[in-house]
């Protein structure tokens, strides 16, 4: 229970509630500001609105708004965290705001000697409102498809299982209220999940739902080409028109823009703009918001901002169930047997685990809906293969440079600045624990002797047993060539990796528990 | 192509171009400038997407033709030849021979097909503004920009257009300039456009003394051709915010100050500000403006200047930084300092069509 003058800033506060707060909140403001610059900055402001843990504080005008912010935003916050438990933020809103026209009138009355002539007509943009026909299922069909919507792809033909229950469940939510509860809406998992499957699947119940807006899908590398475009063309309004003016962008694959920073800028921008306008946005990535490479600060503080969600790996049961209904919507002649063989055998990767369908398909056919355990064997054998597929000491060196910004042929070289040492040393001991290679081996590759490595291990731990910035590099840097290095006996470490934390014998072991607690940590 | 050109001359333009070069591009071409040699001599050009630059030089043209060549690279060899006159002959795989005196290079460059090109002015209003009103005026405002990227509207200078006036606006939320120019133009013309930082900085070095500027303006675009020179950049999207919302009301006392004197009192006082507040005391008594700047970490600082005021004693604290910065870019021996009181925004003025808003900083006592 909490005391009688806070409130809980995690649902919206009723119009006597927020009344009641910002009466508290302004005579505290007026005790540290003074009674003459709280009714020049705040003297016509109120609270509007509380909810998601973001408090909204109306002001006369935008200008208005600027200068609160730029001038008080520490003191509001400091009042406003008083009575409102949790609160994350706060914003200015000056859309009721009388005082927005843009006036040629001078400024200078003193130099004027002419009449000021009157303001002249408000530039800024309404929406326009559209009529209300509804469209049949054809036109639907039609527009969904120039939004750059997959049919395929609904949340019909989704199967949602424990993996997915809470990313289905985000994307429902965004489709009924957009713009408000999961701003932005951003999913990450590795490939063949289904990621992209949801993002169509939000686009066309969006559309159902509101059939005369404006929807748009697109992959960041489309982006970024289309921003080229723009520009050579010189069609960057067109650009700006077609990406800022959604109601509900959907943007795959976006861990392409990593490291490449104009498109990043103007990708920022495109967020900005449509958080602005209090439209839906829509992320898919193959890893988390902080894990894309030179992802420049901004953008990922704005992409973890709303709501983050993992789709997992899915679990036999649910696997099963995916390719069950694949079967019965392509008409395959498999049995559930099969099946059930097929999710044994294959890894829990939903785009190879329906690869493996169709091929089981064709060649059970052949066999009149027969086959043995050999046989399917033999037919899957190369989707088994990279299961064991061993991570490479090249690969880690190359990982861990790209992460310092060290140069592979400068780890291997004999320079000893901070830099170069750090991640020399940090390749040294992560070759150490994720491969098996022998110390001579590890030591060779780096043109060292074996005490060079036997130190930089000991360093390393001792290192990042006080610097908590190196065991958050070393462990994002685990995941990362967890990741690259391919699904390596999935199956095993799932059922293992539920005990086990970071003892650091199975990378991949220990990257699932990680994203575990992490997705339990988004919810 | 093939040309032969004094090296001075290239050498200034390369430099002129080379502002909008960005060192980290995406796209390689963006690290070239695009050369095109005509009857007219050559003109060079470059662009980094946002803001693009061209200049006209003259050139003894033997072979006409276009190219693109590394623009730091080719200005750091034409900086250090020796010889004063330069020939370069480009072949058709875009590899151009660089020779002055004893020297020989051979660069490689890029297709001009390739070099993005720059929007088109056709349907544009277009209007043309005195060169030293302009270099002035900007001088006067674009110190308050914001560098603020997340309020990308304030990252530029506000051109308002209307009524007679260009009136120019920059602010970064804690002070705003202003100035006001006559301006005369044909009916229909009122707009108001917002241009960014980059492009307000390469007007600045482009602006001299004399002659006038032509001004061209899309929705998107804005396009400036003075002297030799042709500066397009894009605009900054969105609408600026009202700023007359934050202009104080009349004022109560107008304090007159020299500003050279002012300015050097403020410049000593601030040598000893302490970093984490970053804030001057101006107090204002009978005749007598007391700077003060006091911190236990530090140590103590003060400046007295006579000045005429006989209103109720005022103390209010500045950073130190927001008022040396018109002072230092106004020309004036007198400016104004207009007050209400001790938490209203206090406003710099002169007497011309300008004016500063200051916002006081809070005394934590």
């Amino acid at each position: 229970m909490l005391p009688n003058n806070q409130f809980p800033s995690d649902q919206p506060l009723g119009q006597g509630q927020l009344n009641k707060v910002w009466d508290l909140v302004s005579g505290d403001l007026r005790a540290v500001l003074g009674d003459a610059t709280f009714d020049l900055w705040f003297g016509q402001s109120g609270l509007v609105n509380v909810d998601e843990n973001h408090a909204v504080i109306s002001s006369p005008g935008s200008m208005w708004a600027i200068w609160i912010e730029e001038n008080f935003r520490d003191v509001l916050k400091e009042q406003l965290d008083k009575y409102l438990i949790d609160l994350k933020g706060f914003s200015l809103d000056y859309s009721q705001s009388k005082d927005e026209q843009a006036s040629t009138e001078s400024a200078f009355p003193e130099f004027e000697n002419q009449d000021p002539a009157p303001p002249i007509e408000s530039s800024r943009r309404r929406k326009r409102k559209v009529e209300k026909r509804p469209l049949s299922e054809e036109e639907i069909l039609e527009k969904g498809k120039k939004c750059g919507l997959n049919e395929a792809y609904t949340f019909e033909s989704f199967v949602v299982g424990p993996n997915s229950q809470l990313a289905a469940a985000a994307s429902h939510a965004a489709v009924e209220s957009p713009g408000t509860k999961y701003q932005p809406l951003f999913f990450h998992s590795q490939s063949g999940m289904g990621k992209t499957h949801l993002l169509h699947a939000i686009g066309w119940a969006f559309l159902r739902l509101r059939p005369h807006s404006k929807v748009l899908y697109v992959g960041a590398e489309k982006f970024a080409n289309e921003y080229i475009d723009g520009i050579r063309n010189s069609g960057e309004v067109a650009f700006r028109t077609k990406f800022r003016e959604v109601d509900l962008l959907l943007i795959d694959d976006v861990q392409f823009l990593g490291g490449k920073s104009g498109f990043q800028r103007e990708f920022f921008h495109t967020f900005n703009s449509i958080i602005d306008q209090r439209n839906q946005i829509v992320i898919a990535s193959d890893c988390l918001a902080s894990e894309i490479s030179h992802l420049e600060e901004r953008l990922v503080s704005r992409l973890q901002w709303g709501m983050t969600v993992q789709v997992e790996v899915p679990d036999g049961a649910t696997s099963e169930a995916i390719l069950r209904k694949k079967r019965d919507d392509m008409n395959l002649e498999v049995t559930d047997d099969i099946i059930t063989k097929i999710v044994r055998r294959v890894c829990r990767n939903v785009r190879q685990l329906e690869g493996a369908l169709i091929r089981t398909a064709m060649v059970a056919s052949l066999n009149e809906g027969v086959l043995t355990e050999d046989q399917l064997d033999d037919l899957l054998a190369d989707m088994v293969g990279d299961n064991t597929k061993m991570l490479g000491l090249e690969e880690i060196k190359r990982t861990v440079g790209e992460y310092f910004g060290v140069d592979v042929t400068e780890m291997e070289s004999k320079r000893r600045t901070n830099k170069i040492t750090e991640a020399r040393q940090v390749a040294m001991y992560l070759s150490r624990e994720l491969t098996t290679h022998s110390l001579k081996e590890v030591a060779g590759s780096f043109a060292k002797d074996h005490a060079s490595v036997v130190y930089a291990v000991k360093a390393t731990k001792e290192k990042s047993s006080k610097s908590e910035s190196l065991r958050n590099a070393i462990e994002l840097l685990r995941r990362r060539m967890a990741r690259d290095g391919g699904v390596r006996d999935r199956q095993n470490s799932i059922s293992r990796s539920r005990h086990s934390l970071t003892n650091g014998v199975s990378d991949s072991g220990s990257r699932i528990d990680l994203e575990n607690s992490d997705a339990e940590r988004d919810f | 192509m093939k040309f032969q050109i004094e090296r001075d001359v290239f050498q200034d333009a390369l430099t002129q171009v080379q502002h909008v070069v960005g060192s980290k591009t995406t796209l390689p071409i963006l690290s070239n400038v695009l050369i095109q040699a005509d009857d007219e001599g050559l003109k060079l050009s470059t662009t980094n997407l946002d803001v693009a630059m061209a200049v006209r030089v003259p050139a003894s043209v033997e072979e006409h033709g276009k190219t693109t060549l590394p623009a730091r690279r080719l200005g750091t060899i034409v900086r250090e030849l020796a010889g004063t006159e330069v020939q370069i002959s480009v072949d058709e795989s875009n590899t151009a021979s660089v020779k002055s005196g004893p020297s020989f290079f051979k660069i490689l460059g890029l297709s001009e097909t390739e070099f993005p090109k720059i929007g088109e002015f056709e349907e544009a209003r277009e209007f043309t503004v005195d060169q030293r009103m302009l270099k002035d005026a900007l001088r006067k405002t674009a110190y308050a920009i914001s560098t603020d990227e997340t309020r990308y509207v304030l990252n530029g200078v506000n051109f308002v257009i209307g009524d007679g006036n260009l009136t120019l606006v920059a602010t970064d939320g804690r002070r705003l300039a202003m100035v006001e120019q006559n301006l005369e133009l044909p009916d229909g013309n009122d707009t108001a456009v917002i241009i960014p930082t980059k492009a307000v900085m390469e007007l600045q070095r482009l602006l001299t003394d004399e002659g006038e500027m032509k001004v061209q303006l899309t929705a998107s675009q804005a396009a400036f051709t003075l002297n030799n020179s042709f500066l397009v950049t894009k605009l900054i999207e969105g609408n600026y915010p009202n700023y007359r919302q934050v202009i104080p009301g009349e004022a109560k006392y107008r304090i007159p100050l020299e500003r050279e004197v002012l300015h050097n009192a403020v410049k000593r006082v601030a040598i000893l500000v302490n970093e984490k507040t970053n804030s001057i005391k101006f107090t204002f008594a009978d005749s007598l403006l007391t700077i003060s700047t006091n911190s236990p970490e530090v140590g103590e600082a003060k400046e007295s200047l006579d000045i005429k005021y006989d209103g109720p004693e005022m103390s209010l604290a500045f950073n130190p930084e927001f008022v040396m910065a018109p002072l230092r870019n106004l020309d004036q021996d007198e400016v104004y300092l207009d007050l209400i009181d001790e938490s209203s925004p206090g406003v710099i003025k002169i007497d011309e069509p300008f004016l500063y808003v200051i916002m006081p900083m809070r005394v934590t006592s």
